[in-house]
């Protein structure tokens, strides 16, 4: 039986050159759909992957003020009233906002220095992280850096909404490595935030909150909704929030899935009508010869997986290098509509087994089915009749 | 012993095309001679031919080999007994187009649990005889008709079947060719083979041990 | 070696080395740097997916903003469009907030 084995596989591996045209079609085709549809995907799961961690380390509750329905100003006065919440371990005031630079908004956070470590690794390239008592002092991301030639000790003006020109000092630019995160970032003190944006003293942009691992986010949030224009977004309305715009995007992607599967199908339909004839004349033939319906379906499904495996792992092959070395470009444009993607920018490049899979899955089977099943629809006529319809 | 009993065999039973290939046919072909079944261009030899070598179902009547009745037998059966003891010539050659003339006379050998690599000896032998031994790395599409029709001839006994079914296997060879083939039809019979051929050919029904005529559809004698 | 051989042995070989990616690509975020006390400190979600940093700005993480509400990282101005529009209106995505295009300038140059 080995031997016979060897025999068909052999067999199945000639046919491959056998049908050359059909086989340059198949490859072509399944190379470009692959690629395409990996490289997309290999980034959305990338951009997935840093939502999640983003959320990981997200506070726990975000608290904003709303006034006629409208974002404002939170007061600090607030933390001592949420403090006395039970299981609420820690909340912090965190003043933020955007700054248009050149044709790039940047997003200003003023943090509360009070808390900062100086022995934790914040991802610095050069220079270090805004201490307690710093003023004037601010870390930048690759962005800005660039775009301004920045140094650590240069000083950097920028005007604000009231156009007064604030002047600050570089003491830290941002790693490549935290460029998802930090790319657009000016991190400053929130003394020097709330100066910026003008935010009267004891206001700040939200505060976070920091909740007891005993208890449950949710449980807190509700506590909190009986005090009276607040509103709490927790880290799974966060997590919700993203699932919403993931899950638009995969209508898109179920739009493409449905492209790639009808082209999948049409070159299959073409293939088997270009080589139907001469696969049926040859499936009647190898029948009169002794092959049975089993050896020929093996035949043909072992011709399929090889042409099918050859052209989807070398197509992923391909979208990995396209997104992580190259940046997707052009692709990523018109499939996720990005707009511009700055060389500070990193696309998150993720490999997820189940997306591999996913992609062999409607690459392979509507191959395997295109083949395999008329080849067994052939196998069980009889071959005279097999062969004469594929003379015909 | 192959009994035929009451073949026959009708295309598109019940459709406005319908054709009587064959009606009623009893025959006995014995086993270890050459028979010849002959007659006009459209009578049903390839057909009976075909439902001989079990790769065509009679509408109705039965095949018997050595006393067993193998019509009904399912088609894993009849596959595996066309692997094990048939050869065939067919009238139209059906040579892969794509392979060379060894890989096409190895093919058959592909199914069975053997390998094919040791069967190289047998084929070059055969090509030889044939005068085909210079052709035997040429692809199908660049050989000429008589040369095409000497491989499938060669395709045919490399598995040394017990049975040897040929269509026309002349038709497109010369004369000197016609007489090797004749010559290793003889041999083969010497050797205890069933050959069952179907011919216009004088020379090859010189050397049948029986011949059957039809006329379309029906066995005169 | 046959030349039927090629394709099927490059077939494996693509396969391998595919896994080996996944492999490779798994470890490298398995042991990537999240630098979480960053991200804790900051508290703001990635600008990938939150902000209107217009790298990341596309008419699905304006449907995002809408989603989280007015994060910090998401304002919530954004510019209707839908997906289908998107390659042939990037321009409308250069819409920003008006009167907020101020200006920076480095001391000294």
């Amino acid at each position: 039986m080995i031997k016979k084995q060897k025999n068909i596989i052999s067999y199945a591996f000639d046919c491959i050159l056998g049908y050359k045209m059909r086989t340059m079609v198949i490859l072509i085709t399944f190379l470009i759909a692959t690629t395409m549809i990996s490289s997309v995907l290999f980034v959305k799961d990338g951009l997935e992957k840093e939502a999640e961690i983003s959320i990981e380390a997200a506070p726990d509750l975000t608290i904003q003020f709303l006034r006629g329905g409208r974002l404002e100003p939170i007061p600090i006065s607030y933390i001592n009233e949420i403090s006395k919440i039970e299981g609420v371990e820690k909340v912090v005031p965190r003043i933020w906002g955007y700054v248009g630079i050149s044709n790039y908004v940047f997003t200003i956070v003023g943090i509360d220095t009070s808390n900062i470590s100086p022995l934790e690794n914040f991802g610095l390239e050069s220079g270090r992280f805004i201490k307690e008592g710093d003023r004037g002092k601010i870390v930048v991301g690759k962005l800005l850096a660039n775009l301004l030639n920045l140094k650590v000790g240069d000083n950097v003006i920028f005007l604000n909404e009231a156009i007064q020109a604030k002047k600050y000092q570089v003491i830290g630019i941002f790693s490549d490595q935290t460029s998802i995160y930090t790319a657009d970032m000016i991190i400053m003190s929130i003394e020097d935030a709330r100066d910026f944006f003008n935010i009267p003293n004891g206001y700040a942009s939200d505060l976070c909150v920091y909740i007891n691992q005993r208890y449950r986010p949710s449980d807190i949030a509700v506590k909190m909704s009986t005090i009276p224009n607040l509103r709490v977004l927790d880290k799974d309305l966060l997590l919700r929030g993203y699932k919403v715009a993931y899950a638009s995007r995969g209508g898109i992607f179920v739009t493409l899935w449905s492209i790639v599967l009808v082209a999948v199908a049409l070159i299959s339909l073409s293939q088997m009508i270009v080589v139907g004839q001469q696969s049926r004349f040859e499936v009647g033939l190898l029948k009169s010869f002794g092959f049975s319906t089993l050896d020929i379906i093996e035949v043909r499904l072992i011709e399929s997986l090889v042409i099918g495996f050859f052209a989807s792992s070398l197509g992923m092959i391909l979208g990995y290098i396209y997104s992580l070395y190259l940046g997707a470009p052009g692709l990523i444009d018109i499939l996720l509509g990005w707009y511009f993607l700055p060389r500070e920018f990193r696309i998150p490049v993720f490999i997820n087994w189940t997306t591999v899979f996913s992609i062999y899955s409607v690459t392979i089977f509507p191959l395997l089915i295109a083949t395999v099943v008329p080849a067994w629809l052939n196998a069980i006529t009889d071959p005279d009749i097999a062969m004469r319809r594929g003379i015909a | 012993m192959i009994e035929l009993r009451n073949i026959t065999k009708i295309y598109n039973k019940g459709k406005p095309n319908e054709v009587i290939a064959l009606k009623d046919i009893n025959m006995k072909i014995k086993e270890g001679k050459i028979t010849v079944l002959t007659g006009p261009s459209g009578c049903g030899k390839t057909t009976l031919l075909s439902i001989i070598g079990l790769i065509l179902t009679p509408t109705y009547g039965d095949v018997i080999y050595n006393g067993e009745n193998v019509t009904k037998y399912s088609d894993y059966w009849k596959t595996k007994f066309r692997r094990e003891n048939i050869g065939f010539i067919f009238q139209h050659i059906n040579l892969l187009p794509g392979y060379n003339a060894l890989e096409n006379i190895l093919l058959p050998l592909y199914s069975m649990d053997l390998n094919p690599m040791d069967y190289m000896d047998r084929a070059m032998e055969l090509l030889s005889r044939l005068k085909v031994l210079e052709r035997a790395k040429h692809k199908v599409e660049q050989l000429s008709g008589g040369e095409q029709q000497r491989i499938a001839f060669v395709r045919a006994l490399i598995k040394d079947p017990k049975y040897i079914l040929a269509d026309e296997p002349t038709v497109f060879v010369d004369e000197e060719t016609s007489h090797i083939i004749h010559d290793i039809m003889e041999d083969l019979r010497d050797r205890g083979k069933t050959i069952i051929i179907s011919t216009h050919d004088p020379e090859l029904i010189k050397i049948a041990d029986e011949v059957y005529r039809f006329t379309y559809g029906r066995l005169i004698t | 070696m046959k030349k039927s051989r090629i394709i099927p042995i490059m077939s494996i070989i693509f396969t391998l080395l595919l896994i080996l990616i996944i492999i490779i690509n798994q470890v490298q975020w398995q042991n990537h740097e999240y630098y979480y006390e960053l991200r804790r400190t900051i508290g703001l979600p990635s600008i990938a997916i939150g902000t209107n940093y217009e790298g990341t700005r596309n008419p699905l993480l304006d449907i995002f903003v809408r989603a989280l509400y007015d994060v910090p990282g998401g304002h919530d101005y954004v510019v209707s469009s839908s997906f289908i529009d998107t390659p042939l209106k990037l321009k409308d995505f250069f819409e920003r907030i008006p009167g907020f295009n101020m200006t920076v300038m480095r001391e000294g140059k």
